[in-house]
């Protein structure tokens, strides 16, 4: 009789990664692989009633988004447990750094324009897919978006936000999420959201609702009469 | 034979071909005579370990909350297997048919005497695990666990067997 | 020796017009102002608007004076809100100003409303480098400062949380005396029961007229039905929506890797608001600076201030680019104070305004 070598119990002790506004992420092995747990936690500023509720609406809209972008075609990382008495989601740990870290190096280490269009690319290709099989992420943000070492195949993350919507509105809100995002965190790459869309336009069938409505979304942003 | 250690418990599995007394076992485990207890699983729908491991998970955390959906925790692991919240129609396809040849038995925290005498009661050629792969029927796959073209492109039969099983209750 | 420069300011964006005579320390020598009050149920519009402020802003420019033991000619520049806000009501103080620099043959600087808030609220507070939310009755955002502008990192997608608070009071008709928002803030003090609402949160951004529908649909039946009590129901709305305020404000926080968090507009008077802020600040280990009802609430001291701070730094406004605009966003003013603060440059002079 042999043993399995890599025993995921006693031995495994779990390792804080890192510590976000709502949920804790550690590393630890699942069955012999090396894994993510993400542990949603309550949030004391909140009402025990809404906590308790956001809580496991995330958790579970995060299982049920995350897998489904996968039949979609999308890249996320292997789900493995999800434990709604815990909080906790265990899930495939994906190597490789986020586009936040890619993009922010492009002034220092000089990151060329070719890589810089094949992740537009692949974000925007990514997203089409997840929007035309009626899916929103939510957070578009580039901090939840990964690129694997050795394939540099974009990973998405954190479907906390995500629900199912075929609705063009959603759709572009989703997309004005991250384009607002880049506007603020990565001003110095330039038409990163151009080549995001153009890839857009190729992926999704849909692009042409979606995009007039994003040309209605950004202008009620720039002309809401704000009054003081 | 080969052993898995999961949230300190023991998975055992052993997985056989051209098995020629399928009838016999169902009957058994039916009247609740098998002994020792023990999972059998139509291997067929089986790729490679690692979602037999996700669903041996699953059981045993549900078995620690003594909040069970099946009867035993041996029929919880093929429940668990199938990805699916129909319990009856799991069962029959995920377990064993009376004319089932290939076959995985799966017992939690066995001895080495009560997986020999596992392997008694299957009559039938025990073969390596490593044959999952080769062996695994895709298109019985696909259909069971509705695995499309486009998920395919990005991912491993195991790992949407896995997803499925990890999000069911989630969906 | 020169002695401390001092501005005199104008704010008339919306329903208050107020005047402030400050220093370049924020020394706030005097700063009164007159709030227009609708009746119960109702809003304030336009032009009504403007001639309550019409009314009072000749008085509240002696008072100012008076109280601050100063005249015109010891002032240096004169400030004024350029927006943004309702048309009627921002000219007002945008034509006063024209006459008084004619008249005392002082310079203008044009102030964005918004950063004014900001500047107001560090200089009270001593925030550094905070992320900054600001809410009132037109504006929802979530703002941090990145190479020489305020950017918004979040904001509502459609109305104001102030507005929201505001329609929700006119539905219970609660009194405008001395704001909507204020009687809620009590009358939530009462609740007990917690009714679920929608919560809508989008990356960084927020989303309430959806709640205010639902709310405003149901409200009346549940009323009906004591299914629950009008304290019942501000107490759930206010949990409601301050908890999707934290938590884009903390998603922010998270996002531009920053501790402290300042609130400013006038729904940041609101207790419980920074309650659940300072909570939140506390458990990342940092701190929330929120200010009073005097300085949350516009007020003419924080546009002389901010103003001033332009001017000082060689900044003002042509007489005849002294106008005013309904829509000027935050980001779109170059904050050149705090880039020569920062790293002591001298930045392209900023177009249209500060």
């Amino acid at each position: 009789m042999e043993i399995d070598p890599k025993p995921d119990s006693e031995n495994a002790a779990l390792v804080l990664v890192k510590q976000g506004a709502e949920a804790r992420v550690f590393e630890s092995v699942f069955a012999g692989k090396r894994s993510i747990i993400k542990e949603r936690f309550s949030k004391k500023y909140r009402h025990p009633t809404l906590d308790s509720k956001l809580t496991l609406k995330r958790l579970n809209a995060e299982a049920r988004c995350m897998t489904k972008a996968r039949r979609l075609g999308v890249l996320t990382p292997v789900l493995y447990a999800v434990d709604p008495v815990i909080h906790t989601l265990t899930f495939e740990y994906v190597e490789g750094p986020s586009v936040k870290d890619v993009f922010l190096g492009i002034g220092s280490t000089g990151v060329f324009q070719e890589r810089l269009t094949d992740i537009a690319t692949q974000i925007g290709d990514a997203i089409g897919k997840l929007h035309d099989g009626g899916l929103v992420h939510g957070d578009l943000t580039t901090s939840n978006m990964l690129i694997r070492n050795g394939t540099n195949k974009l990973v998405l993350i954190d479907f906390g936000l995500s629900f199912t919507s075929t609705l063009p509105e959603d759709k572009a809100v989703d997309l004005y999420v991250l384009e607002r995002a880049l506007i603020s965190m990565h001003s110095s790459c330039g038409n990163v959201m151009d080549l995001i869309l153009a890839a857009y336009k190729k992926s999704s069938k849909q692009w042409s609702s979606t995009l007039n409505k994003l040309a209605q979304v950004r202008q009620r942003g720039r002309k809401r009469t704000m009054v003081g | 034979m080969k052993v898995f250690e999961i949230n300190g418990n023991t998975l055992s599995l052993a997985l056989f071909a051209d098995v020629t007394n399928s009838k016999e076992l169902l009957d058994s485990m039916q009247a609740g005579t098998l002994d020792p207890e023990v999972a059998f699983l139509n291997a067929s729908l089986i790729p490679d370990v690692f979602p037999v491991l996700a669903a041996a998970h699953r059981t045993l955390i549900s078995k620690s909350r003594e909040s069970l959906t099946t009867r035993t925790l041996h029929s919880e692991l093929v429940y668990n297997y199938s990805g699916s919240k129909h319990i009856t129609e799991s069962l029959k396809r995920c377990g064993i048919s009376e004319s089932s040849s290939y076959v995985l038995a799966a017992r939690f925290n066995a001895s080495p005497d009560e997986m020999k005498a596992v392997e008694k009661l299957i009559n039938g050629k025990e073969i390596d695990l490593d044959e999952f792969e080769g062996r695994a029927d895709q298109a019985q796959i696909q259909k069971h666990y509705k695995i499309s073209g486009p998920e395919l492109g990005i991912s491993t039969l195991a790992d949407a067997i896995t997803c499925r099983i990890a999000a069911r209750d989630a969906l | 020796m020169k002695k401390k420069m001092v501005a005199i300011g104008f704010e008339g964006s919306a329903n208050k017009i107020g005047i402030g005579v400050v220093t370049l320390d924020g020394t706030i020598l005097s700063n009164p102002r007159h709030t227009y009050i609708t009746p119960p149920g109702q809003g304030f519009l336009p032009r009504e608007t403007a001639q309550h402020h019409l009314q009072h802003v000749l008085p509240l420019v002696k008072s100012a004076l008076k109280t601050a033991e100063i005249t015109p000619d010891e002032i240096d520049c004169i400030c004024y809100t350029k927006g943004p806000g309702m048309g009627a009501p921002l000219q007002v103080s945008a034509i006063v100003v024209r006459v008084l620099s004619l008249l005392w043959k002082k310079p203008i600087v044009a102030v964005n409303h918004c950063v004014a808030h900001i500047e107001m609220g560090r200089i009270v507070t001593g925030a550094n480098d905070p992320v900054v939310l600001y809410v009132s009755g037109g504006n929802t955002q979530v703002i941090a400062y990145s190479e020489g502008r305020y950017r918004i990192f979040g904001e509502t997608i459609d109305i104001a949380v102030g507005n929201c608070l505001d329609r929700f009071a006119r539905v219970l008709t609660l009194s405008n005396d001395p704001s909507p928002g204020y009687n809620i803030e009590q009358l939530a003090k009462k609740g007990e029961k917690f009714i679920d609402l929608p919560y809508v949160v989008k990356g960084m951004d927020v989303s309430f007229s959806g709640i205010l529908s639902y709310i405003e649909a149901t409200a009346e039946e549940k009323l009906k039905n004591n299914e629950c009590t009008p304290a019942d129901l501000c107490y759930s709305l206010q949990e409601t929506l301050f908890a999707m305020l934290v938590e884009i404000t903390e998603r922010a926080m998270a996002h531009c890797d920053s501790k402290d968090v300042l609130i400013v507009g006038g729904v940041g008077c609101n207790e419980r608001l920074q309650e659940m802020m300072r909570i939140m600040c506390s458990e990342r280990g940092g701190r929330l600076f929120a200010t009073d009802d005097r300085y949350c609430i516009d007020n003419g001291a924080m546009i002389a201030y901010t103003g001033l701070l332009a001017f000082a730094h060689g900044y003002s406004t042509p007489l005849e680019e002294s106008t005013f605009t309904q829509r000027f966003r935050t980001d779109e003013v170059h904050a050149i104070w705090r880039e020569k603060q920062e790293s002591g440059d001298l930045g392209a002079l900023p177009d249209g305004g500060i």
